[in-house]
């Protein structure tokens, strides 16, 4: 009979980077990926002459050189190796409403550059732009030492030498931005991230907007050049030179404990495989009232978090392959972010519903960063709304495709009205992600491509401080995007690999935690 | 650097940040959470791994058998993927030793889908393995597994002209009479000219209902052309540029399905017509046969016999054989090896699998890996004809 130190359930980014680690740190590992290949949401699929993205538009602190940032080095550290190239500048924000432009403006990569254009478009807000500069320093040396004492901190030291550290793990981004005395217009600019923090400016930690946008900033932005699915393989293949196995189109259907703790799964095709723990890239809730094979184990308070924790984002996407140029369809910008109004709460209430009135579009152009991803003469764009609540719960199998392409026809009516594109003369390829398909390919509740949402009390800051706090069941430990590092390629990967040390002690301390 | 840039916040805030997070936990139910939403229904149901059916009827045709499928109950299927008109299915045989799949498009209309049946026709092929084995074996009451619905052959309003001008050749009427039928239903939207080539007069599939639907309903149209048979009311000789010039509009796309012969040679006629590529689609070649475009790959391996090392991810190394003239795939499943495959064309990657040594040789028509795929050395094995001796990892299924 087999038997594995460590079965990861699910190849997604989470799943991926722990079995990668924990086969580096010598444990016997075995990945259950249930489609064909590895990456989950971090994949890439081919239409006619042009290859897609699924899900990546861009990662933070990958760098270059003598820049190269924690992701980059976490790569290099585990020897797997991947072209990534940088991209010019960090989006192009357009508010527009009935043809009424009232914001249009391009945000640089790097400190100096976004300083001048801080001077030249909010002149007011020099001195707080660069405080925000500082809240950043200041949430990298605190994040520094608590990854140095790893959960094991004195509270005088943080008192003595972080104090801005818990002042701005403390608030909500738009807090931290009055805070500082920023001018509501300088405010509502910072906050066109929002659609990739998964919820608005007033309910996303300060720490985590930092963490992203001014890592962004300051560190610049990565894609790889051969589409995510490069990562994906690229780890997958390490870890199995690493030693580690791997079972593609096999679904884990039941985990099976004994005494208390893990002890091994059972297959779609009924086998049963034993391991001293388990690492799930399927959420919490999937784990408990669908896989486990005694319930009575779960701890009430995990139920009850789960309960009351809320979805993150659910994406539609049009992906779209263009039969002429990016300079003949109009395009000039890598990420544009449309908005109706700079207002992300007003779009967060909005985007319950499948199409309101207000919207935030994302319309990401892969050439303008690597211009050969798709043949000459041809573009490939993909645009991405989101959805706050669970906006697919009334769609029936007969409807699905119409709706799909509804949504789809209005968000390109719109592209092309605002940003003067010519796309529907253009349109070689076309295809259309709804929440179902990511519930497909993710196998997420909801179809939720971000975890759960960074809520005020379960954001950045809260998961961070009860992480290693609120245990579950001896030998089971979750990653991904619905883990205590929250959603996105940078907290998964990061997640995956600190998860990866927590099961080693597991495991080498024969099953203590 | 400034230090006090942040004191007008309490530093107490820290302290109850835990507090908080406990506090609305703790008041939250503990009942057992929900897992599973409409979205993930809905993903299962339009998109299941595999779906048992029974052959429940069989109508013979010219040289071909139409096969009704209805859900196998006993197996735990109880209802049929809903699917676009023009998407295909792929089905699981056993023959002798062998273990494959076939692709067939589903010829009925997507509303029967609703109602628990497909159809699907097969023709009994020239030198044809699968099909003759079909259609020798099949009872009604025979039980198989399908796949779920796949295939991107269908129409999009959002990118295909709203008038189609279909081309067919034999079988390859079959996703054009689903079409039809979802035109007449009012579940597509879009006009549709089927330019239908056969031989004879004889040969000619689903005549009546084709008749009927363009009789029925003013957006169909059929036009017969038989190239052996000259006949009063049939067009005659070959689907040429000319003839698909007199339907040829500014809002036409040309979908075409039939043999890969068929394909060549369309390719070259549309090519004349200056016809951009978006507005002319090919259904999946089915299994793609190396041709005169591949005679460096057949001079030098065509009749070579390679040996090939599989490593099934669950631990087994078989060594078979493999024909430089026949697909990895095809040696996989003449082995008994059960390797993952769908539309045996190269496009759907489901049979992706990792060259672990050796070399083959991907045909340009088919080449439709992803670009990290091609330079990390996995390849689809459908469409990848061996060089050398190879080694590879198959998904075991
Ligand atoms: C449209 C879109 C745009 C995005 N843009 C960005 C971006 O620009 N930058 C960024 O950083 N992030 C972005 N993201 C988010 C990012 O893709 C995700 O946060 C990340 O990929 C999630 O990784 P994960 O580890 O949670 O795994 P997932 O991707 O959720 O994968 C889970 C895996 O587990 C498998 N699995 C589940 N249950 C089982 C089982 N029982 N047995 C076997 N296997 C199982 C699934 O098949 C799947 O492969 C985007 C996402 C989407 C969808």
């Amino acid at each position: 009979m087999e038997k594995y130190d460590l079965i990861v359930i699910g190849a997604g980014n989470g799943g991926l980077m722990t079995a990668c680690r924990a086969s580096q740190l010598g444990l016997k590992v075995l990945v259950v990926e249930r489609h064909n290949l590895p990456g989950g949401a971090a994949s890439s699929f081919v239409r006619g002459r042009f290859e897609f993205d699924a899900s990546l538009h861009e990662i933070p602190d990958f760098g270059q050189g003598e820049h190269r940032g924690e992701l980059g080095r976490l790569f290099d550290e585990l020897g797997i190796k991947v072209e990534m190239v940088p991209i010019k500048d960090a989006f192009r924000y357009v508010v527009e409403k009935d043809g009424q432009r009232s914001l249009d403006v391009v945000f640089p990569h790097g400190r100096d550059k976004v300083m001048k254009l801080i001077e030249e478009i909010c002149p007011e807000d020099v001195e707080a732009m660069e405080n925000s500069f500082s809240a950043y320093g200041d949430m990298e040396r605190g994040l520094a030492y608590f990854g140095a004492c790893r959960g094991q901190i004195d509270p005088e030291v943080l008192r003595k030498e972080h104090p801005n550290f818990m002042r701005i793990m403390s608030l909500s981004a738009g807090e931290l931005f009055r805070a500082l005395g920023m001018s509501e217009k300088c405010q509502r600019i910072l906050s066109a991230y929002w659609p990739y923090q998964g919820t608005d400016i007033e309910t996303v930690d300060a720490s985590r907007y930092l963490m992203m946008v001014y890592g962004y900033f300051v560190n610049g932005a990565y894609v790889p050049k051969m589409r995510s699915h490069s990562l994906s393989t690229a780890i997958a293949d390490r870890a199995a030179q690493l030693g580690c196995r791997f079972l593609y189109d096999k679904e884990v259907t039941r985990i099976l404990t004994s005494q208390g703790r893990v002890c091994g799964v059972e297959l779609d095709d009924g086998r049963v495989i034993e391991t001293r723990a388990i690492a799930s890239n399927a959420f919490p809730e999937v784990v408990y009232a669908r896989l486990l094979d005694d319930r009575s184990l779960v701890p009430p308070f995990e139920l009850k978090k789960a309960n009351a924790r809320k979805y993150g984002f659910r994406a539609f996407s049009v992906y779209l392959g263009l039969d002429a140029p990016p300079e003949e369809i109009g395009i000039s910008d890598y990420t544009v972010f449309i908005s109706t109004t700079d207002d992300s709460r007003l779009i967060c209430e909005q985007s319950r519903t499948r199409f309101g009135r207000e919207y935030a579009l994302d319309v990401c152009c892969l050439n303008m960063a690597v211009p050969d991803c798709s043949p000459e003469g041809t573009t490939e764009i993909i645009l991405t709304i989101s959805y706050t609540d669970d906006a697919w719960a009334d769609v029936s199998e007969e409807d699905y495709v119409r709706i799909k392409r509804e949504i789809a026809d209005q968000l390109i009516d719109n592209l092309e009205k605002t940003m003067g594109y010519h796309i529907r003369e253009h349109i070689e390829e076309i295809e259309i992600a709804s929440p179902v398909t990511f519930a497909r390919y993710m196998y997420s509740p909801q179809g939720s491509i971000y975890g759960y949402a960074s809520l005020k009390w379960d954001g950045m800051s809260s998961r961070m401080l009860a992480s290693g706090m609120e245990q579950t069941i001896p030998g089971l430990f979750f990653v991904g995007g619905h883990g205590s590092s929250l959603s996105g390629y940078f907290p998964t990967y990061t997640g995956g690999n600190k998860a990866a040390f927590q099961i080693m002690g597991y495991v080498r301390g024969g099953g203590k935690r | 650097m400034k230090k006090d840039y942040l004191n007008s916040v309490p530093a107490e805030r820290f302290a109850a940040i835990i507090p908080n997070r406990r506090r609305v936990i703790e008041s939250a139910s503990a009942e057992m959470p929900q897992y599973e939403y409409n979205a993930n229904v809905l993903a299962r149901s339009l998109h299941p791994k595999v779906q048992h059916v029974i052959v429940k009827d069989i109508a013979e045709m010219p040289a071909a058998r139409l096969y009704t499928l209805v859900p196998d109950q006993e197996k735990e299927t109880e209802k049929l993927a809903y699917f676009q008109a023009g998407q295909y299915i792929s089905l699981d045989l056993q023959i002798g030793e062998s273990r494959l799949s076939r692709p067939y498009s589903l010829c009925s209309s997507p509303s029967l889908a609703l109602r628990g049946e497909y159809q699907i026709l097969v023709k009994t092929m020239n030198n044809g393995f699968a099909s003759a084995y079909i259609n020798e074996n099949f009872q009604i009451g025979t039980r198989i597994d399908i796949s779920g619905p796949s295939g991107f052959f269908y129409h999009e309003p959002l990118r295909d002209g709203s008038k189609v001008i279909g081309i067919a050749g034999g079988s390859g009427i079959a996703p054009f009479v689903s079409m039809a039928q979802a035109i007449a239903e009012g579940i597509a939207d879009f006009d549709l000219t089927i330019l239908y080539g056969s031989r004879t007069e004889e040969e000619i599939l689903f005549r009546k209902q084709l008749d009927d639907l363009a009789e029925k309903c003013e957006r169909i149209k059929v036009d017969y052309v038989l190239s052996d048979q000259q006949k009063e009311g049939f067009r005659f000789g070959f689907i040429s540029s000319e003839l698909i010039r007199e339907y040829l509009t500014d809002d036409s796309s040309v979908f075409v399905c039939g043999s890969q012969g068929m394909y060549d040679y369309i390719r070259q006629q549309t090519q004349q017509l200056d016809l951009p590529l978006r507005r002319v689609r090919f259904d999946a070649y089915g299994e793609y046969r190396l041709t005169g475009r591949d005679q460096k790959h057949l001079d030098r391996h065509g009749d070579q016999k390679y040996q090939l090392t599989v490593r099934t991810n669950d631990g087994f190394v078989h060594t078979i054989l493999a024909r430089g003239d026949e697909s990895i795939l095809v040696a996989l499943e003449r082995a008994g090896i059960k390797a993952p495959s769908r539309c045996r064309s190269g496009e759907c990657g489901w049979c992706r699998t990792r060259l672990l040594s050796g070399a083959v040789y991907t045909p340009q028509m088919t080449e439709r890996r992803r670009q990290y795929d091609k330079v990390a050395g996995y390849i689809h094995a459908c469409c990848s004809f061996p060089c050398s001796d190879c080694e590879i990892t198959v998904n075991c299924q």
